[in-house]
């Protein structure tokens, strides 16, 4: 061999006596020598590439390739370099698709190549919206992971990402860590939504400790979110202060109870509702009631229900004037109606008129009753046989009505 | 003056009281369709604060129009005006023509221009009432039956 392990040319004779004869073997020896030298791959210490094919030199000599054409990126023996994919290639990132892309590789440069750990980028060629949309796949200690796609340019970025100097969500915000909310303004946060429920802030573990949310009873603050109680300092120098329903009372503490549900309820059943109510103690108006329709029952109004004689209804303020059913007669002060001195006439009549009706000439004695009856004679005796009829009329409902004959 | 007759009315019992009156009362009719009076004159409606209430009708409520009633009266053959008044509610037309005057520009007392006075349904004319029959005197009268009781007796026998 004219090399050694450390690819060094050693002359495979001794130099020879200067002014002698060069003996054949030792000339043969060393034509030989430099034959099989020149015909074996030059080594790089020699300035060679110590190898026998273009691939395997470029590999010895740390360099990457170039247009490396693939046609399946799963059996493809990977060298680093750039590569590229006609459409069809198996194992694309997109079926049907052209690819041109870079791999990368962590293994000790051999060749043929380990391909134990690879990292492939291959560039879309064929994509409408981002062009050149990259797709990644690796390969870790011989496994080969799925292709995953990059996100490509602002516009896709902006459709997916918020952007940090303001924009508007589109869907759900769910938070998982742990404080992973901070807020250094002068300000507090604070958080809003539609429909009622939809805001709702916990400070320390869901639906416990701090809780601060809204719902159809309105603004509610909760530091415990079990009893709705706010301590706002406990001491024996603090006097106990209590706003709202204290439904626990503690000696020399200081605390809020915010309770809008239990509050609104409490005082919702104090009340009679418009809607329609049932009133368990009675109704005591000390003020007046005015206006002509003021009090209007449109159903039946009971006076003593469960009573023998049933109520009384008291008609002035010292309750001497009263009506009330006894027995099953209608009393007023305690007397029947039609007694005297319970009904007081005013001093002209209204509610009854005697009309004209006309003067009848009699020709003759005798019974007759020109106007059907419904007329009476209210004149003195008649003058020249003539007498002057009237019609009774009452005003009932507003309109006058003629008394009819009995 | 123009005179618009409202027609002659009579009493009737009608089959259900309507919504004003209640049944007991006198009910008047008029004799020719059948119009009940208190619809005629009255109508229903509610105030402005939603109540019922009833009100007169407009055209028989005119103040410058004079409604009067005339009844047949036989002493003269002729309808004789009884009241002659502004408020039609006054008027108790039983057996009577209801007649209505506008223009009317007489005194303000239209009872004494009307009253008494005959009106003429046919002609819707008013003219003035014709003076009274004497009135017999009971004694002429009963001479005068006996004649006739006498006459017959007579008769009978000359039939005999």
């Amino acid at each position: 061999m004219p090399r050694d392990g450390a690819k060094i040319y050693h002359r495979p004779f001794p130099d020879v006596v200067p002014d002698t004869t060069v003996e054949s073997t030792v000339y043969n020896g060393f034509v030989a020598d430099v034959e099989a030298d020149l015909n074996a791959p030059r080594p790089i210490t020699a300035g060679g590439t110590a190898a026998i094919t273009a691939t395997e030199a470029l590999v010895n000599l740390g360099g990457q390739h170039s247009a490396i054409i693939v046609t399946n990126y799963d059996s493809h023996v990977w060298l680093p370099g750039s590569f590229y994919s006609a459409a069809g290639a198996t194992g694309a990132p997109v079926a049907g698709h052209a690819f041109a892309g870079i791999i990368y590789s962590s293994d000790p440069i051999a060749y043929p190549p380990a391909n134990l750990n690879l990292i492939v980028e291959a560039r879309d060629q064929n994509d409408t919206t981002v062009p050149g949309r990259l797709y990644v796949r690796e390969k870790k200690a011989g496994v080969w992971g799925a292709w995953v796609e990059q996100l490509g340019g602002f516009t896709e970025a902006d459709a997916r990402y918020v952007n940090v100097a303001g924009d508007t969500m589109t869907g759900a915000l769910t938070l998982t860590g742990v404080n992973n909310i901070s807020y250094n303004g002068t300000h507090a946060g604070y958080f809003y939504g539609s429909p009622v429920e939809a805001s709702r802030f916990y400070v320390g573990s869901l639906g416990d400790v701090w809780h601060v949310y809204h719902n159809t009873l309105g603004s509610r603050l909760s530091v415990d979110g079990v009893t709705g109680i706010v301590t706002l300092s406990a001491g024996a120098a603090v006097p106990t202060a209590t706003l709202g329903l204290a439904t626990t009372a503690v000696a020399n503490t200081a605390y809020v109870e915010n309770r809008a549900s239990a509050y609104g309820e409490y005082f919702a059943s104090l009340r009679v509702a418009k809607s329609g109510d049932t009133m368990t103690g009675a109704l005591t108006v000390n003020g007046v009631i005015t206006g002509q329709s003021a009090l209007v029952v449109a159903g039946h109004a009971t006076l003593g229900n469960g009573t023998v004689n049933g109520g009384v209804l008291y008609m002035n303020a010292t309750n001497s004037h009263y009506i009330q059913s006894s027995g099953g007669v209608l009393n007023y002060n305690g007397q029947t109606v039609y007694h005297t001195g319970n009904l007081a006439f005013p001093a002209s009549v209204t509610d009854i008129r005697f009309v004209y009706a006309g003067d009848w000439y009699y020709t003759a004695a005798g019974i007759e009753e020109p106007y059907g009856g419904h007329a009476c004679v209210t004149g003195g005796w008649t003058r020249n046989n003539y007498l002057r009829h009237r019609y009774c009329q009452m005003l009932i409902n507003g309109a006058w009505a003629n008394a009819n004959v009995a | 003056m123009k005179i618009i007759n409202h027609g002659r009315w009579v009493p009737y019992k009608p089959s259900k009281a309507s919504g004003i009156f209640p049944a007991w009362v006198s009910y008047f009719r008029r004799e020719s369709d059948g119009q009940d009076w208190y619809d005629y004159i009255y109508r229903e409606d509610t105030d402005d604060n939603g109540r019922r209430r009833v009100t007169v009708r407009d055209f028989l409520s005119s103040a410058v129009s004079i409604k009067c009633a005339a009844i047949f009266q036989p002493a003269f053959s002729a309808y004789i005006i009884g009241p002659a008044v502004a408020d039609v509610t006054k008027l108790c037309p039983i057996n009577q023509h209801v007649f209505e005057v506008t223009g009317y520009t007489g005194s303000d007392n239209p009872q004494e221009y009307f009253g008494g006075r005959v009106f003429d349904p046919a002609a819707l004319a008013i003219r003035d009432r014709p003076p009274p029959p004497q009135p017999i005197d009971p004694e002429i009268a009963e001479l005068k039956k006996t004649i006739e009781n006498m006459q017959a007796e007579i008769a009978k026998l000359v039939r005999g």
